[in-house]
């Protein structure tokens, strides 16, 4: 008699050759074979709905059949299948025509993580502002936070795939830096000019206010401070802000 | 005078009558109408969430409904070791939300860390028994509560197996502790998919041990060799046979809590209370046996 091990092991083998060691068994393995390639295919394409719609139905298969095959699910639950997915795509259309789809793919990846994130509170305009004469000032973001820039216009693609008519999106309309993050119930993206988005950066690294103002600074002379705090605390980017008694040295640690 | 304590979320029993088994396509329904469907059943795995809209979901459901928390993930009769990781989320998920029930399935869905994610059939041996055994009692005081089992439905079997599926599952409830969540379609499935007598597996399930029936559609598949087998879709209404097998259900082991599963081609949320209307009649039967 073959252990329970040996057996497990054995049918998934089959399941995945798509063949039975016993031919009458064959029928069965079908099913469970058809199970699983049309069970990750969903869930691949529950992710990543954008990407199904740019390459179509028939492709979509394929890609999904073979990305399970090199990355198959790891846990109970598939909220993490498809991690992968932008780095497979790359792989495979990098420095093609359809480089652009890796993209989407990364923005589709941070959409959906930022879904599930934990929740948490927005810090407000008048807790900044008590905040604001003070040294050092540190900003913790949303857990839902992800940052992605691209050198394709990602934001436009996806929403020209969120209703039933689709615009066309010139694919050299130049570069996206964005904020994907939820901070409430339901994910927002913020686009942030170059100056911004590096202000950001350093912000979402722990680096003080000061720093990331004069790497902003560095980039666009006329970065303008205080518009980009408004719009990121409106749109409830940070959840607190934290100002650091002690200078800190360069390793960022009190000193 | 004893003060009345309004808690957010306590544990409310899941009645003897027909329940939905909730998907997200009607999650906007249930908010927005408040159905009077005596209770709900989610798979646990789509609430493992750390924030957002998910979780924030149930939670609303549970402030007004029963729940039962039923899980397709736990792998418990995998060879490999159990993923602390998913019983971290599945411990927190019953705690945060104290369902009446918390369930899971005889079968596996991994081996050497890779995940099928589907219900895999396990070969009825004592050696699978001892094993299932061990992990249902791990998962058991991990909780601090019993959980139901249920059967699979089944598209080949094992040809060392050593004892029938109704027997394994007798012996793992006694073995373990565990309840029994006997699914009626997937006994009507898989004895026709295998040459058992469904009537033979009722006949051998304890009755002390069964707190929930689980009822769906299933479709046929013409194999190789021309013969219909059955498959576990969940894609339509209840099969006349099944009815009739669930009627002798009832009439063994009593009116349970009853759930309607419906998976794929989802239809209206009035066609679910439609089948839910249909299983309450037969429950009600039994409650007119019993007076």
């Amino acid at each position: 008699m073959q252990s329970l091990r040996k057996t497990q092991a054995r049918f998934l083998q089959a399941l995945l050759d798509g063949h039975a060691a016993d031919p009458l068994q064959a029928d069965g393995v079908d099913v469970y074979r058809n199970n699983y390639f049309e069970g990750h295919r969903k869930a691949l394409a529950s992710t990543y709905p954008v990407v199904a719609q740019l390459v179509g139905e028939a492709c979509f298969r394929t890609l999904a059949h073979d990305y399970a095959h090199g990355f198959p699910s790891r846990a109970g639950d598939l909220t993490q299948f498809g991690a992968e997915f932008p780095f497979f795509l790359r792989a495979l259309y990098g420095n093609s025509e359809h480089e652009y789809l890796a993209d989407v793919a990364r923005f589709e990846w941070a959409y959906a993580d930022a879904l599930n994130a934990a929740d948490a509170t927005t810090l407000e305009l008048h807790q900044l502002a008590l905040a604001l004469d003070a040294d050092n000032l540190t900003f913790t973001f949303q857990p839902s936070t992800r940052l992605l820039r691209s050198p394709f216009p990602v934001l436009a693609i996806w929403q020209a795939h969120q209703g039933d008519d689709e615009d066309t999106v010139d694919l050299s309309a130049g570069e996206d830096r964005l904020i994907i993050h939820r901070p409430q119930m339901q994910v927002e993206i913020l686009r942030l000019d170059v100056a911004q988005y590096a202000f950001v950066q350093e912000l979402y690294q722990g680096e003080p206010l000061a720093h990331a103002l004069d790497h902003a600074m560095s980039i666009d002379a006329g970065f303008d401070l205080t518009a980009c705090l408004v719009l990121l605390i409106t749109r409830g980017a940070f959840t607190h802000c934290t100002a650091t008694e002690f200078p800190l040295d360069t390793d960022g640690e009190p000193s | 005078m004893t003060p009345v304590v309004h808690t957010a979320i306590a544990p409310a029993p899941v009645p003897a009558t027909a329940g939905i088994g909730l998907r997200s396509a009607h999650h906007r329904h249930v908010l927005t109408t408040r159905p009077n469907t005596p209770w709900f059943e989610v798979h646990t795995e789509n609430f493992f969430a750390s924030g957002g809209p998910q979780p924030q979901f149930l939670e609303r459901v549970r402030l007004d409904y029963p729940l039962s928390l039923h899980g397709v993930g736990l792998s418990l009769g995998s060879t490999d070791a159990l993923d602390c990781r998913h019983l971290a989320h599945l411990k927190r998920v019953v705690d945060r939300f104290q369902p009446l029930f918390v369930s899971e399935h005889l079968s596996w869905s991994s081996i050497g860390g890779q995940f099928i994610n589907d219900l895999l059939p396990l070969p009825y041996t004592e050696e699978a028994l001892i094993h299932f055994s061990d992990r249902v009692g791990f998962v058991q005081d991990f909780l601090g509560r019993t959980i139901l089992i249920e059967n699979p439905s089944s598209y080949l079997a094992f040809e060392h197996s050593t004892m029938p599926e109704w027997d394994f599952i007798a012996a793992l409830s006694k073995r373990s502790g565990c309840d029994i969540l006997l699914d009626v379609n997937n006994i009507y499935v898989s004895a026709s998919n295998h040459g058992f007598s469904a009537a033979d597996y009722i006949a051998g399930i304890p009755v002390e041990r069964v707190r929930e029936f689980h009822l769906a559609g299933h479709s046929t598949r013409v194999r190789r060799d021309g013969t219909t087998m059955l498959i576990d879709t969940h894609d339509g209404r209840v099969a006349e046979e099944v009815w009739t097998l669930f009627e002798a259900a009832v009439e063994r082991f009593g009116a349970r809590p009853t759930l309607i599963e419906w998976d794929a081609n989802l239809p209206s949320f009035d066609v679910l209370e439609d089948e839910a209307r249909i299983a309450d009649h037969y429950l009600r039967s039994d409650h007119a046996i019993a007076a």
